[in-house]
């Protein structure tokens, strides 16, 4: 993006979209406050969190990941894309977010871990938690560098400033947020968040609507345009880059559905977290079925203002007339949501909106640095690397690393930056860190016998089939890719991931042929067969709506019913 | 011992957005011509204003009228488990636990 951009995407905001971002900020900084005068530790306030009622967890767990990279990636995409976006939700989340509360929360609750890489350590022993923890505090600061660019974005669009000032500045203001303990009330913030952004993106959604004449008039311009088949989900083509429609649906339900999607949700360390932060075993495994209702409908929100702007914001319409990556002024699909803002909303409203992203993006990239700061001091330096200094140590080397991690971010965000829609390189990177630590996730909770080798051997195997993917195909790594297999898209992301997964799979069986396996005893809660089966069973709900079993049903039909009414 | 928490996010939730539509609705009767005919003639600040105004009060009074009670005994029953395990791992690893 260069100083003709900043032109085009410059927003006009006044006082009183001004006073509306200050009011926002506030109320965090107020938040952070109260919570540490209410709370003495951070074990306080997680378990003060557990006498939250369900609904608060289940905003929680959602808003955890609707980040700001979500909404500009997810409208990017719609606008690129059209429908078959969808299907990021109802193939690949809900049914993950279901089978993450039914079958593998009994697993995470039961054995009592706090973190994921603290089941690899139990499960499979040093090796591979060290394998799982670098790869973690990498994904980390390669997320944050994409939060970082989103932000620096949004600052560069309010003030005009260049790109590149505006990413040190955004760099400082998250910083100051981490100082000043905005992340002890992370939960309370994600909730707050959650309703700025619907208050500011529900509005949007309708007006553009009304201008286009409804979702009549949404399809007539699409036809008009010749995106017409946008306005159907399957089968997404276009998303995956495949010619064939039968290996799209294949990409989508497999790559997308199944290993990209389970990895994520079931192996992510902030969503896991915040289920865990439930009451008892009964309320852990209802926080993501809960989360699942507003998850289905989100969407609505997100990828249809995206569609809508590809049609009524005439550069981008141009632009992807052309079939171009880069339009006038050098927008991309990435700027999609906040040119409709500029075109669409009045000064008031356009403040709402601005402070809903802005928090969005300083609270991600808060979660990357603060994660990768924690797996950094305590699980590879404290672990592996200086094992008995002082705590204060520990402390001064984990505001060094915090540092450290911005200014990296500052490098990584440099890459982002290199991406005109930023949901294909996500996808990317999760494909390299997710899908293999699911196949051996679901591998060691599955079969007793597997073993602490086959544990990192399958997680190295996995993540270098991925990359090698990436480098093989045309577009995944951006210019770096050569372009020797011709997958482009997303449909490369989703071919990484499947060949990180099969890869891990049988990296891992041939190893444990030839390894000793562990002690049984040792294993106790963590496999399957080995767990007893009293802890896996349902308790006896009073209630359809406590009834977890049931609570998922109910959310499986109402996915299969909305995917059959925007096929 | 059980009390009730003061540090409700509905409460924190409903302030905010109550204060939003304040604004809001203030703002619309500013709102120009000009901004208007971006919507269509719409008035978007005055109508999401009003949502916004109604949506705060209906949580403050949910807060109110509803509060949670945090049951102190249990609370510190659980504080105790969880560090009893916290200091459990810690032994485990030679005292490599301990991530707050």
């Amino acid at each position: 993006m260069d100083v003709m951009a900043s032109s085009i995407l410059r927003m006009d905001a006044n006082w009183v979209d001004y006073l509306l971002i200050a009011l926002y900020f506030v109320f965090v900084l107020g938040i952070g406050l109260s919570a540490r005068a209410s709370v003495s530790s951070s074990i306080d306030f997680f378990l003060s969190g557990r006498s939250l009622p369900a609904w608060v967890t289940g905003l929680a767990f959602i808003s955890a990941n609707l980040g700001a990279v979500e909404i500009m990636g997810m409208s990017a995409n719609g606008a690129q894309f059209g429908m078959s976006t969808f299907h990021y939700y109802w193939i690949g989340a809900i049914p993950a977010m279901l089978f993450l509360a039914v079958v593998m929360m009994p697993f995470y609750y039961g054995s009592k871990v706090r973190s994921v890489p603290e089941f690899m350590l139990r499960r499979f022993g040093p090796a591979a938690h060290l394998v799982n923890s670098i790869s973690f505090a990498v994904a980390q600061v390669l997320i944050a560098g994409v939060n970082l660019y989103l932000l620096a974005t949004i600052v560069n669009a309010l003030l005009g400033w260049n790109i590149w000032l505006s990413t040190v500045i955004a760099a400082i203001i998250v910083l100051s947020y981490i100082t000043l303990g905005g992340l002890s009330a992370a939960i309370y913030n994600e909730v707050l968040q959650f309703f700025v952004i619907v208050a500011a993106l529900l509005p949007l959604t309708y007006l553009a609507l009304h201008k286009i004449g409804g979702w009549g008039g949404l399809q007539d311009a699409m036809d008009k345009a010749g995106t017409g088949g946008q306005t159907k989900s399957w089968p997404g083509t276009d998303l995956t880059g495949f010619s064939s429609s039968f290996w799209s649906v294949v990409g989508i339900v497999f790559g997308l559905g199944f290993v990209l999607s389970f990895g994520y949700w079931t192996t992510n360390f902030v969503e896991v977290q915040r289920a865990m932060a439930s009451k008892d075993m009964n309320s852990a495994k209802r926080a993501p079925i809960i989360g699942s209702f507003p998850k289905m409908f989100i969407p609505f929100i997100i990828i249809v203002p995206g569609m809508l702007a590809a049609v009524l914001v005439s550069p981008l319409a141009q632009m992807k007339a052309k079939g171009a990556d880069t339009g006038e002024g050098g927008i991309t699909y990435n700027d999609s949501l906040l040119l409709l803002m500029k075109q669409l909303l009045p000064n008031g409203l356009l403040g709402v909106a601005i402070a809903g992203l802005l928090a969005a993006f300083m609270a991600g990239m808060a979660a990357n640095i603060s994660a990768f700061n924690t797996v950094m001091s305590y699980d590879i330096v404290q672990t592996y690397i200086r094992r008995d200094e002082e705590d204060h140590w520990y402390t001064s080397f984990g505001r060094v690393a915090t540092l450290a991690a911005t200014i990296l971010a500052i490098g990584t965000s440099y890459f982002a930056s290199q991406f005109p829609n930023m949901m294909t390189y996500l996808q990317t990177l999760f494909g390299f860190f997710n899908a293999p630590l699911f196949a051996t996730f679901i591998l060691g909770m599955f079969w007793k016998r597997m073993t602490a080798a086959a544990g990192w051997t399958g997680l190295v195997a996995g993540t270098a089939a991925a990359v090698t993917v990436a480098f093989l195909s045309e577009d995944a790594f951006g210019s770096a890719s050569t372009g020797v297999l011709h997958l482009s898209g997303q449909g490369a992301s989703f071919v990484a991931a499947g060949a990180a997964f099969v890869i891990d799979i049988l990296v891992s069986v041939v190893v444990t042929m030839v390894t000793q396996p562990r002690v049984e005893s040792e294993l106790r809660g963590l496999v399957y067969s080995l767990t007893p089966k009293e802890d896996l069973l349902d308790e006896h709900a009073g209630h359809w709506y406590t009834s977890p079993t049931k609570l998922a049903g109910i959310s499986l039909v109402m996915v299969i019913i909305l995917n059959l009414l925007f096929r | 011992m059980k009390k009730v928490s003061l540090f409700d996010v509905r409460s924190i939730v409903g302030a905010l957005m109550f204060l939003y539509g304040v604004i809001l609705l203030l703002a619309s009767f500013a709102t120009s011509d000009a901004d208007k005919a971006k919507a269509d003639g719409v008035n978007a600040n005055l109508w999401v204003g009003l949502v916004l105004l109604v949506f705060g009060v209906l949580m403050v009074v949910w807060a109110v009228t509803r509060p949670i009670v945090v049951d102190e005994e249990q609370l510190e029953a659980d504080k105790r488990a969880v560090e009893e395990a916290a200091g459990r791992r810690a032994d485990d690893e030679g005292g490599a636990g301990g991530v707050g």
